[in-house]
């Protein structure tokens, strides 16, 4: 053997196994389907540069033109189901509305943190290679489920996460998650700083560079809050006020799951105003961190529980 | 993709057109990537590293050019600058190796399968070495060693001239001062 072939023998570790691979691509997937990749510019540079949005101006009603369509509509491809949006009901109204029922439900107790998404789509069933269960631990550690797994809750990759909860750059254990502020502008500021302190990235660079990238982490941010992450109920209304300072958050009308709402990037999501709950998304993060989203066709219904059971 | 098997070139030509074929990239040169670079960072890293060459890859796929390389040299080049971001824990990897004691060879889930306990035994004397290359002669060695890579594939993969690394592998080479044969590898 020469030097090189005994280097290659010294340091040679085994291929990696399916779940290594299955993994890795299911991120690849992601990307492919949208993910973070060059990152599309929102209109939200007046959240990025510090221009604080009261609380009176969230109550700006948005402009509609004849005809029902939204002024300024950055992206006119919406869901075949949603009509024109309607003129009873503005985006800050849904918004306050689910903040109001979001402080006052039942925060649930138990091990894990369940948090179950499937894809669905106007024109058929669900695929079963479309759901995924994501478990986590009071102790960081992580379960995974889906087709590959029938089902079954199959370890996650990697040590146990000492930061079980992920918030771009801002890793929190639970009770730090239990911590956080509970007045909109405050953790608005809370998210910003853990952000530019944290190591979050996107292929364009680091987060922290650009008020773009800045405001969408932001907003991503919250709605891990509010969709995929175990808040409490009253940090959770504050995250959704604190959405409805975003400007160009326009109100889609009733839909199957609650009230839908549309960002100028083509982003929708699903509240309902009677549980607080986000019922559906066209794009979120899963809690390994990648970012999924669908396309105009369907969308993510996301369910979350705390539970003492896994499945085996 | 059943059927005829496309050509890299070929596979490469479509990838504009049509991206969900990056997951045919993903299926060829996953575990040759994970390989190579879990090799330098360990296992645990590797997982994230191994995937965030092919987020990468795929972000860049418009400025591969087919006729310039292969696609698998394109990738060993992402993965090598993508280490290159880990100088510590590849450090703390070599380190970690030196300390094992290698008896037999031992299968389990977080495996090393012992190819040679011959070797593994370089290893204490093997990490402080390794550590003590530059960059660029251990980046030209390693892709040599454990990628498999040829001289001119090298050169494609890190940007720099035939020339420059044959000049830093022979550098590696004798600071590593293991040269246990007269052989040297094919140009």
């Amino acid at each position: 053997m020469n030097d090189l072939q005994s280097l290659h023998a010294a340091l040679a570790e085994p291929d990696p196994c399916q779940d290594v691979i299955d993994h890795s691509r299911h991120r690849l997937q992601n990307r492919i389907n949208g993910g973070p990749g060059p990152r599309r510019h929102t209109r939200w540079l007046a959240v990025g540069t510090g221009i604080t949005v009261t609380a009176a101006a969230a109550a700006v009603a948005i402009a509609v033109l004849p005809g029902g369509q939204p002024a300024g509509t950055d992206n006119p491809t919406v869901s075949a189901d949603n009509a024109a949006p309607t003129k009873t009901v503005t985006a800050q109204q849904v918004l306050l509305a689910a903040a109001t029922a979001a402080a006052k439900a039942p925060e649930g107790s138990g091990e894990y943190w369940h948090v179950k998404v499937t894809i669905v789509r106007a024109d058929g069933p669900v695929d079963p290679a479309d759901t995924w269960d994501y478990w986590t631990g009071r102790d960081g550690r992580t379960w995974f489920g889906g087709l590959k797994t029938d089902g079954k809750a199959m370890p996650g990759i990697g040590e146990p996460r000492q930061y079980p909860f992920d918030m771009y750059g801002a890793g929190l254990t639970l009770e730090q998650l239990r911590a956080l502020p509970t007045e909109p502008e405050a953790l608005k500021t809370w998210i910003i700083e853990a952000i530019r302190n944290g190591d979050g990235r996107s292929s364009a660079g680091p987060l922290r560079d650009t008020p773009e990238l800045l405001a969408e982490a932001q907003f991503d941010s919250l709605f891990m809050l509010v969709s995929t992450l175990p808040a409490p109920p009253e940090v959770r209304a504050a995250a959704f006020r604190a959405i409805a300072t975003f400007p160009d958050v326009q109100s889609l009308g009733e839909v199957p799951g609650g009230q839908g709402l549309l960002l100028p990037g083509g982003q929708r999501f699903v509240v309902d105003t009677a549980t607080g709950q986000v019922t559906g998304a066209s794009r979120f993060v899963t809690p390994e961190g990648a970012i999924y989203s669908v396309d105009e066709t369907g969308s993510a219904e996301i369910t979350t529980e705390w539970t003492d059971t896994l499945p085996s | 993709m059943t059927g005829t098997q496309v050509s890299d070139a070929d596979l490469a030509a479509r990838l504009t057109r049509d991206p969900q074929l990056f997951t045919e990239v993903h299926d060829r040169y996953f575990a040759t990537i994970y390989g190579y670079v879990a090799s330098r960072l360990g296992t645990q890293t590797a997982e994230d590293v191994a995937a965030e060459t092919f987020l990468v890859a795929f972000d860049r796929r418009g400025s591969f050019d087919p006729g310039r390389g292969d696609l698998r040299v394109w990738l060993f080049g992402i993965a090598t600058n993508l280490v290159a971001r880990h100088r510590r824990k590849e450090a703390r990897h070599y380190r970690a190796l030196a300390r094992l004691e290698v008896t037999s060879a031992v299968e389990g889930h977080e495996s090393r399968v012992v190819a040679s306990v011959a070797a593994k035994r370089l290893l204490p004397r093997l990490a402080p070495a390794l550590s003590r290359l530059s960059k660029g002669e251990r980046d030209v060695l390693l892709l040599v060693a454990l990628g498999q890579l040829a001289y001119d594939e090298v050169a494609e993969a890190l940007g720099i001239s035939p020339g420059t690394v044959g000049s830093r592998l022979t550098r590696a080479r004798k600071k590593l001062n293991l040269v246990l044969s007269q052989e040297t590898p094919d140009e």
